[in-house]
């Protein structure tokens, strides 16, 4: 299945980007857009492309972080520094207001409404199930679908995967939207084997059992999680650097943040504009390197970082685009391989990227992972 | 049940039948707080008449009631038809009676013992029946947890039938199991792993799947898919609770008799099971 754009800061432009018309749908953000804009928005995108699939993620993740423009939302509760989140009561009350926020914006679909816990506990996902039920209950027109918040230590528990499979799999729901927390630092890849192999098998039983995981934040692991049969991943232009964690909302610190970084691979790596060329030189682009129409713009315009930063975004949005269409556990095995050959190979000559971080030490995790989970 | 309680359930049954002209004819079996006896009609119908053990008529009891009575609704081939709830008042105590139809063609574990194992078409019919009827009891937010050969009882036309529902539980309301307690209810060699460790949060239908594939593997390979040559029942439980891997010469006979949806339905996590009902029905319909 295709992917979806996740919606962040100034990035509804991208939406209409003729190269990356590969995408299928968008997962909306309140914290970005008020109802206005929002609904201006879909309604043009509906005229450019009635098929595309919108669907609105309440993101009330962090509900006690002051987060941009979702306050002003009506599903928003006002009462949150004081509630009881825990209460079912509670979730009854958000899912009538975030009802008639959905029935107002009529989506295509709907996340259910959920909250990044202190703790993964069982009765934390036993809730969560019973809001997404009352939630459909509740939304005519619009599908619903399970909203799962996972962390990746939390999967590195033997047998976590299956026992929070086997609560979620209770939800009548048939599409999941599944995010990963991690403490992982930006321009850091997920490479916590254990925890990795966790989420692919949680993936892989939710997915055996006819429920469609949409894992949403995703960015170059996406590779995993189409090897462990999600239907589709979302991401959005940050992605390249950046992964859901509690200080995702937090403006983007000095340094790495802004800096532009072209998505390569052969590698399964986010390069800075000199190893680029470094990679170009040592004739290591890949084919889907070479078929992206960013390359080009980006090699003209090397030493433009302002030009590279919008670039880099695009070229990395296409490239996603581009993998996930064609990714399954052969696939990215093939690509892991290549890459992990690769990265020794460079070791040898030694050719040494900017960042020392920069080194492919997450794609011998990344293979372990998909050949163990 | 004590010697002195069975003869006080059985003369208040027969001054039950007394009082409501029906033909007290003897007693069918009993449990540790009820018994059913066997009893005629002014039509010449039998009916199952349990009576519940005076002190021991809780919040269960009328939960399997209330689930008895839901289920007789749905007029289903494959569940008890439950005729009525009735407090009758016998030597100074208060008894309460319930009457449901009576299914003449015994259990499935009497009919293993006369007839020997099932042929593959038996055993798929057995799966469809059974299967079917716990579509009804999924879709009425119960479980039924009891799923045995015991409580599989056969119509004289061969039609499986779901039967007893005592430990029924509503998942639409609290549960009545203390979550402290190591073991949920049910009986050891038939339960699944999330009974048998009470783990109550990831209790639902597939609960009752996972024993209907154990009782259908015991009728037609003969065996408990997790028994190991020479284990003792208290072993097979222990393989069970620590979600031991089923064993390979059960996954063998499921494939070569061409009967895999077996192996799906007893899986240990209910995550790896068949995750809606109409699935299960779909598997074992399309063989």
């Amino acid at each position: 299945m295709p992917c979806y754009h996740q919606m962040g800061d100034k990035s509804s432009n991208l939406l209409f980007e003729a190269d990356l018309g590969a995408y299928a749908g968008a997962v909306l953000s309140p914290v970005n857009e008020d109802s206005a804009s929002l609904a201006a928005l879909m309604a043009r995108m509906r005229s450019r492309r009635p098929d595309f699939e919108m669907v609105f993620d309440p993101q009330l993740y962090f509900p006690q972080s002051e987060q941009g423009q979702l306050r002003s939302w009506p599903h928003f509760p006002s009462d949150v520094d004081t509630a009881d989140l825990g209460a079912r009561a509670w979730w009854t009350s958000t899912n009538d207001q975030l009802a008639g926020v959905v029935n107002g914006l009529n989506p295509h679909a709907v996340c259910s409404p959920t909250v990044v816990p202190k703790a993964f506990r069982n009765d934390y996902y036993s809730l969560m199930v019973e809001v997404g039920e009352d939630l459909k209950a509740k939304v005519s027109g619009c599908s619903v679908l399970q909203s799962v918040i996972i962390s990746l230590d939390d999967m590195t528990t033997a047998a976590r995967a299956q026992e929070v499979a086997s609560i979620i799999s209770k939800s009548s729901l048939d599409r999941i939207f599944l995010v990963i927390v991690s403490d992982i630092n930006p321009r850091r890849e997920l490479s916590e084997v254990e925890g990795l192999k966790g989420v692919m098998r949680l993936i892989r039983l939710l997915e055996g059992g006819d429920q469609q995981v949409l894992v949403g934040f995703s960015s170059t692991d996406m590779a995993l999680w189409k090897a462990a049969g999600a239907t589709s991943c979302a991401t959005g232009k940050h992605f390249n650097l950046r992964r859901f964690t509690r200080s995702r909302f937090d403006p983007p610190t000095g340094g790495s943040g802004q800096l532009p970084y072209a998505c390569e691979e052969s590698l399964l790596a986010l390069l800075r504009a000199s190893d680029v060329v470094r990679v170009q030189a040592a004739g290591a682009f890949s084919a889907a390197t070479l078929a992206n129409p960013y390359t080009a713009q980006i090699l003209q315009s090397i030493n433009d970082v302002h030009a590279w930063l919008g670039l880099g975004w695009r070229h990395y949005l296409w490239w996603f685009a581009n993998f996930e269409a064609r990714a399954n556990r052969s696939s990215v095995m093939d690509a892991l391989r290549h890459a992990d050959r690769l990265w020794k190979d460079f070791d040898a000559l030694p050719l040494l990227m900017e960042e020392r971080n920069n080194d492919g030490a997450w794609v011998r995790q990344w293979l372990r992972a998909l050949v163990e989970f | 049940m004590t010697p002195e309680n069975e003869k006080m359930l059985a003369a208040a049954a027969q001054a039950f039948c007394d009082d409501k002209g029906l033909r007290f004819v003897e007693l069918a079996g009993h449990g540790a707080f009820k018994a059913t006896y066997r009893v005629v009609d002014s039509a010449g119908k039998t009916i199952a008449l349990k009576v519940y053990l005076p002190g021991s008529v809780n919040e269960r009891t009328s939960r399997e009631i209330d689930a008895l009575v839901a289920l007789s609704k749905t007029g289903h081939q494959s569940l008890p038809c439950f005729l009525a709830v009735i407090a009758f008042h016998h030597a100074g105590v208060d008894f309460l009676f319930s009457a449901e139809e009576f299914l003449e063609g015994g259990s499935l574990t009497e009919f293993v013992r006369t007839q020997g194992l099932l042929d593959r078409n038996r055993l798929i019919r057995l799966a469809l029946e059974v299967s079917s009827a716990l579509i009804e009891v999924a879709g009425a937010h119960l479980v039924h947890r009891d799923v045995k050969p015991d409580n599989i009882v056969l119509r004289v036309d061969g039609t499986a039938v779901l039967v007893d529902f005592g430990l029924v539980r509503n998942l639409a309301q609290l549960s009545l199991t203390q979550s402290w307690l190591a073991q949920g209810p049910g009986t050891p060699l038939f339960a699944s792993p999330e009974q048998l460790n009470n783990d109550k949060h990831i209790i639902d239908w597939r609960t009752d799947q996972f024993s209907l594939g154990v009782s259908l593997a015991f009728c037609g390979f003969g065996n408990h898919p997790y028994a190991h040559p020479g284990d003792t029942p208290d072993q097979i439980v222990a393989r069970v609770g620590s979600r031991a891997p089923v064993h390979p010469g059960f996954v063998q006979w499921a494939t070569s008799s061409g009967l895999t949806p077996l192996v799906k339905m007893v899986e240990s996590w209910p995550a790896a099971r068949y995750r809606t009902s109409s699935s299960l029905q779909v598997a074992w319909t399309s063989l």
